[in-house]
C-alpha cells in the first residue's frame, strides 16, 4: 500500500515538473534534436556520395582520399570530433577575425553551436553513409549499367537514370541504420549549447534534482524518435523495392 | 559530315552500297590471352549474319567490340561507313577519341544480351522509352504509342506495367527486343539472346527474331541455335580460336562444310 502511495506521489510530482514548463522544454528538444538529425543527415549524405565515389574512382589518389576519410571519421570517438570541431572552430574563426581586424585582440569568436554541432555529426554520419552507398553501388547488376552505355547514355544520363535509383533502392536498409546512430550521436552535441533532447534532459535533472525522472524521459523519448523511424524506413523500402516484389 | 561520306564511298564495295557494318583486322587481348586474332566483318542493309563458334572462339567479344563495350586493341570499326575515331591512352592502349560519337553510334546499334539487362527499377513500358526520350530526345508521347505497340507486336503488351523481375525470361527477352526495336536500330545486335533461357521458353524469343529477320532487319546474331543460323540467316560465319574460319550462305555451309572445324562443330551438336 505504501509503494502504491509513493508511486501516486512521485506521478503527481512529475507531472507538476512537467506543466511547470519541463514538459514543452523537452518537446523543444525533441524538435531540436530531430533538427539536428535531419540536417546531420543531409550533410552525410552530399559528403557520403562524395566519399562513396572517391572510393569507387580509378583514381589512386582518390581513393586514397576516400578511404581515408572512411576510416579516420569511423575510428574516431564522434565526442573527439565534435570537440575538434565546435572549439578547434572557435579557435580558427577567432584567429581569421582578429587577423583581419574584424574583432579586438582579446575577443573572441565561437563557432555557431547549431552549425559547430551539424557539420561535426553530418561529417561522422558521413563517413557511415559512404559505406552504405558504396555497397549499393557494387550491389547494382552490372548487366543493366552495361545496357545503359550499349543504348547511348552519357554518363550523366546512367548516373541519374539507372545508377541513383538502384542505389537509394538498395541503401534505404542501410540508410535506416545510419538514421539511429546519428539520432544518437546528436546527444552528443548537447556539449556544444544546442538545446536539444540531451541538454534539455540535463538542465531538467540538475535544476530540479530529478535525475531519475528526466533522465528515463528524455530515454523514453529517445526511443520513442528511433523506434518510429523504423516502420517510416520500412515503407520506404517496400515503395523503393515494389520492382522485386510479388505484383498485387 | 561530308568528309564521313567520302571516306564511306572510298571503302564501299564495288556495288557503291556502304555496308552497314564493316570491321577491319579487329585484334583483341585479356592480359596475355589474345581473344580477337584479326577479324574483319562487313554486314549489308538486311543481312542476317549468324556468328558461330564454340566457347571462348572470341564471338561475343567481336560483337561487344563493334558498339565498344569492349575497346579493341587495334582495328577499325566503321558503321555506316562512319569510322569510329580512337586514339591512344596514357596506358597504352587505345581508346575511343570523342565519347559523343560512340554514344551516338551506340544509339544505332541496339544490343540484345544474353542475360536481357532489363533496368529492374523500370516498368516495361519504361525500359522501352528511357533510352528514345533520353538520348534520341523524341517526345514521350510518340515514344510510348510505339512502345506499345512494339510490345504488342511480341505479344507482352499485357505485362506493360510489370517490373522485370516479375516475367518469365522469355518475356524478358522480348521486352529487351522491344527496347532495341524502340531506337529504330541500323543494326541490331544479339549476344547470345537465348542462351539463358529454359529450353521451352527459346522458341518464343526466336519467333521473334525470325520476324524481324523476314522483315529486313540488318542482324548479327552471335547464338548456338543451329536451327536459326541455318534457316533464317542470311550468312554464316564460324570463328575459330578468335579467328574467321569459314564464312558462307547458311544452306551450303551446313551441307558441305568448308573446313573440318566447322565439321567438328556441327558434329558436336547433332549428338
Amino acid at each position: 500500500m505504501e509503494f502504491l502511495n509513493d508511486l501516486r506521489d512521485q506521478v503527481s510530482t512529475a507531472y507538476a515538473l512537467l506543466a511547470a514548463g519541463w514538459g514543452v522544454q523537452l518537446l523543444w528538444g525533441i524538435a531540436w534534436t530531430l533538427a539536428v538529425t535531419i540536417v546531420s543527415m543531409l550533410i552525410g549524405a552530399v559528403l557520403g556520395s562524395l566519399v562513396a565515389a572517391a572510393k569507387l574512382s580509378h583514381r589512386g589518389g582518390l581513393r586514397f582520399i576516400g578511404e581515408s576519410y572512411t576510416t579516420v571519421f569511423r575510428g574516431e570517438p564522434e565526442l573527439l570530433i565534435i570537440y575538434l570541431f565546435y572549439y578547434g572552430g572557435t579557435q580558427v574563426l577567432t584567429g581569421v577575425a582578429r587577423s583581419t581586424g574584424s574583432i579586438g585582440s582579446t575577443d573572441i569568436l565561437n563557432m555557431p553551436s547549431f552549425l559547430g554541432g551539424v557539420l561535426a555529426v553530418g561529417i561522422i554520419s558521413g563517413a557511415y553513409q559512404a559505406e552504405v552507398f558504396r555497397g549499393s553501388f557494387l550491389a547494382i547488376h552490372r548487366g543493366e549499367l552495361e545496357a545503359a552505355r550499349a543504348y547511348g547514355m552519357s554518363a550523366w544520363l546512367r548516373f541519374r537514370l539507372v545508377i541513383v535509383p538502384q542505389v537509394l533502392r538498395l541503401a534505404v536498409p542501410g540508410l535506416g541504420n545510419v538514421w539511429q546512430l546519428t539520432i544518437k550521436d546528436s546527444a552528443l552535441i548537447s556539449v556544444t549549447g544546442v538545446a536539444e533532447l540531451m541538454l534539455t534532459a540535463n538542465k531538467a535533472a540538475r535544476s530540479t534534482h530529478h535525475s531519475l525522472l528526466f533522465y528515463t524521459l528524455a530515454g523514453i523519448l529517445y526511443l520513442v524518435m528511433t523506434s518510429v523511424s523504423t516502420p517510416i524506413f520500412e515503407k520506404a523500402e517496400r515503395y523503393t523495392s515494389r520492382s522485386f516484389m510479388r505484383p498485387k | 559530315m561530308s568528309a564521313n561520306v567520302a571516306a564511306a564511298a572510298k571503302s564501299a564495295p564495288a556495288s557503291g552500297e556502304t555496308p552497314a557494318i564493316s570491321v577491319k583486322d579487329l585484334r583483341k587481348c585479356f592480359g596475355d590471352h589474345e581473344v580477337l586474332k584479326g577479324i574483319s566483318l562487313e554486314a549489308h542493309k538486311g543481312d542476317v549474319i549468324s556468328i558461330l563458334g564454340s566457347s571462348g572462339s572470341g564471338k561475343s567479344t567481336m560483337l561487344r567490340c563493334i558498339n565498344l563495350l569492349e575497346t579493341p586493341d587495334s582495328g577499325e570499326v566503321r558503321v555506316d561507313g562512319e569510322l569510329i575515331k580512337m586514339k591512344q591512352g596514357r596506358d597504352g592502349h587505345q581508346m575511343p577519341a570523342d565519347i559523343r560519337q560512340v554514344e551516338r553510334i551506340r544509339a544505332n546499334l541496339a544490343m540484345v544480351f544474353q542475360s536481357f539487362n532489363l533496368w529492374s527499377h523500370m516498368t516495361v513500358l519504361e525500359n522501352l522509352v528511357a533510352a528514345p526520350t533520353h538520348v534520341l530526345k523524341r517526345p514521350r508521347a510518340e515514344c510510348l504509342e510505339q512502345a506499345e505497340a512494339l510490345l504488342k507486336r511480341v505479344g507482352i503488351w499485357e505485362r506493360r506495367n510489370y517490373y522485370p523481375p516479375h516475367m518469365s525470361g522469355g518475356q524478358q527477352q522480348r521486352a529487351a527486343i522491344a527496347r532495341a526495336l524502340a531506337m529504330n536500330p541500323k543494326v541490331m545486335l544479339f549476344d547470345e539472346p537465348t542462351s539463358a533461357l529454359d529450353p521451352e521458353l527459346v522458341g518464343e524469343v526466336l519467333r521473334v527474331m525470325r520476324s524481324l529477320a523476314e522483315e529486313g532487319r540488318t542482324m548479327l546474331v552471335v547464338t548456338h541455335e543451329m536451327g536459326f543460323a541455318r534457316d533464317v540467316s542470311s550468312k554464316v560465319m564460324f570463328l575459330h580460336r578468335g579467328e574467321v574460319d569459314s564464312v558462307g550462305e547458311p544452306k551450303e555451309m551446313f551441307a558441305r562444310p568448308p573446313t573440318p572445324q566447322f565439321k567438328q562443330f556441327i558434329a558436336n551438336f547433332n549428338k
